[in-house]
């Protein structure tokens, strides 16, 4: 850990279109580190396939430097390009296995010109087949598997190289929630037993939450906010990002009853709703009851949720504070010293907008 | 014997000139066919991997070979016939009977055959191409491990679609000088109004389409997944 794999700055990248130049990414800049699993999540037409497909030299960049294991994929040659791409696998949403092949037939031809005799090739597709757990499905054709079924021998495909960087390009968004757990799972054994560097494109927050460490939200062909993802999930900064993890724990959706019907949620018209984020369960439950006193300010919970990102719990809480506003102040302030990250909700807005006090959330507050 | 005596008097009459003729039919077929066939792939391929956006990009290529498509398909064959007589028998050293017929049968189904390839490697998904590409596979193993394996059902139609249309073009061409089953029909049956004799070449040739038909089913079946 620790040293960067992919390095890329001020990557730009524009498509000629018969309307004219088009940007799909400008003033790109990530660092991923070896044995990550990194995230990038955006809306669709964000930039996310693009910018995978740059990292691979699919698609040539327009602007900036991109390195990868080292080498810069903008000046490789077509050969030292198909060379590097050995250690840069793949996997795409719809799959695109082989119809023709068997399952065994399409593992093996990722290992053309692998220099490896017939017997070997077979022994080593068997030994990823297992990997995948389709071992008793090495002579069907794609057409007989399932969806998550297909998605694994595309993995077994990508692993043929023994490659250390797996891009996954919403490997899973065709996939249903069932499915999508166990392949994610897989990923994440990959990641740990064989040290793969992991990037997850994707325009699930969920797909981040389990298993992504770090994350990149990506919005019009640019990245608005990264970091760990715990952090990102804790402290969302950008609009956007807010709505993705609002729309996760379904603050959104809370924001949404509350506007269209405040009252009938039996709300006091002159409370404040703020939303609480804490790092630790127990100590943030026994603190919000214990300003209800220690202030003497009203608290209406409204809505809470817990949620495990990247191995950490992270909860949150929407609750209408009501009560002399001097009092609620200190209230409020008394939170934030014991590490609770305050934010007051405008039912207007799609997401709760974080104040400008409002303090920040670290794994460190999890005791 | 009798009754092939009875309803085909004429062909039974003068059998060696039939089997004469079925003879160069399958001639003219069997010597043309991996021709056109090859030369086909080649150009349809060519045609679907250097158009705009195709993995080996040319427009120059692209345009001289879809133009040059494009003509070859508009003339029709007989004028073809004519027009390529001096290059025939420049390169086959005579421009008539099965030998002569050889060259302009290429020249006229090829075209034909190639837009039907080109067709069928367009229809192919740019995801497995693309894939192909991701996996490191270089050219010439897309072409061969995709483009080609990918593509054997579909080529195994167009194929038997085109060895149909290339019966006729032999019979066109068998009538004006080269044989076989269409000068026999022409000729015998046509000029001599031996009505028996044209029934007989359309049988035979009913039988040949329908074995051409069925190999391609089957291997078109066998492709398919
Ligand atoms: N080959 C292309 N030519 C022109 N525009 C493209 C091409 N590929 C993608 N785009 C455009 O670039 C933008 C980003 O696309 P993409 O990277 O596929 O987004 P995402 O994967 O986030 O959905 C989209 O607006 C898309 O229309
Ligand atoms: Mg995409």
């Amino acid at each position: 850990m620790g040293n960067a794999i992919i390095e890329i700055t001020q990557l730009s990248k524009r498509y000629d279109t018969p309307e004219g130049a088009y940007t799909a990414l400008h003033d790109v800049n990530l660092n991923i580190e070896e044995g990550s699993i990194f995230g990038i999540i955006g809306l669709s037409g964000a930039g996310k396939s693009t910018l995978v497909r740059c990292i691979n030299g699919l698609e040539p960049i327009s602007g900036g430097t991109i390195n990868v294991l080292g080498q810069s994929i903008p000046d490789l040659s077509a050969k030292e390009l198909r060379q590097l791409r050995k250690s840069i696998s793949m996997v795409f949403q719809q799959y695109n296995l082989m119809p023709s092949r068997t399952v065994e037939g399409n593992v093996a031809l990722a290992l053309r010109h692998s220099g490896l005799s017939s017997a070997e090739k077979r022994d080593k597709t068997r030994k990823l087949l297992s990997l995948v757990g389709l071992e008793q499905h090495a002579q069907s054709h794609p057409s007989q598997l399932s969806g998550g079924q297909q998605q694994r021998v595309a993995i077994a495909r990508a692993l043929a190289n023994n490659p250390r960087i797996l891009l996954l390009d919403e490997a899973t968004s065709a996939l249903d929630p069932d499915t999508t757990k166990t392949i994610l799972e897989l990923v994440k054994r990959l990641n740990r037993e064989l040290h793969l560097t992991i990037i997850v494109v994707t325009h699930q927050m969920d797909v981040v939450k389990s298993i992504c460490t770090h994350v990149a939200v990506i919005d019009h062909g640019t990245i608005v906010e990264q970091g760990e993802a715990f952090d990102v999930f804790a402290n969302p900064q950008a609009e956007l990002t807010r709505r993705f993890v609002g729309d996760y724990t379904g603050l959104s959706h809370v924001i949404d009853v509350l506007r269209s019907g405040g009252a009938a949620a039996g709300l006091d018209p002159d409370g404040q709703l703020i939303h609480m984020s804490y790092a630790n369960k127990t100590v943030a439950e026994g603190l919000v009851s214990a300003v209800t006193e220690q202030f003497h300010v009203t608290v209406n919970i409204l809505f809470a949720s817990l949620d495990i990102v990247d191995g950490y719990p992270l909860g949150s809480i929407v609750a209408q504070y009501s009560g002399d506003p001097e009092h609620i102040k200190q209230a409020l302030d008394y939170l934030r010293g014991k590490g609770i990250r305050i934010a007051t909700v405008h039912p207007e807005s799609k997401a709760s907008a974080s104040t400008n006090a409002a303090a920040s959330i670290t794994k460190e507050h999890i005791a | 014997m009798t009754i092939l005596e009875h309803l085909f008097p004429h062909v039974v009459e003068n059998p060696d000139v039939f089997v004469q003729s079925i003879l160069e039919t399958l001639q003219m077929f069997l010597i043309a066919t991996p021709e056109w066939f090859i030369l086909g792939i080649i150009f349809g391929l060519t045609l679907a991997i250097t158009k705009p956006g195709g993995m080996w990009e040319n427009r120059a290529v692209f345009q001289f070979l879809d133009k040059l498509t494009n003509l070859c398909r508009s003339i029709p064959f007989v004028i073809m016939i004519a027009l390529l007589f001096p290059l025939t028998r420049l390169i086959s050293g005579t421009a008539i009977g099965v030998r002569g017929a050889i060259f302009p049968l290429i020249v006229g189904i090829t075209p034909f055959f190639s837009r039907q390839v080109e067709s069928v490697f367009n229809g192919l998904n740019p995801m497995l191409i693309e894939s192909a590409q991701a996996m490191g596979l270089g050219p010439w193993s897309i072409i061969w491990s995709v483009y080609l394996r990918e593509s054997i059902s579909a080529l195994a139609r167009v194929t038997t679609i085109t060895c149909i249309s290339f019966n006729s073009e032999i019979a066109v061409i068998g009538a004006i000088g080269a044989g076989g089953l269409g000068d026999y029909a022409n000729r015998y049956g046509f000029e001599r109004n031996q009505l028996d004799i044209t029934v007989a070449a359309v049988i035979t040739l009913l039988v040949f389409i329908t074995i051409i038909q069925t190999i391609g089913t089957i291997i078109g079946r066998k492709n398919e997944h």
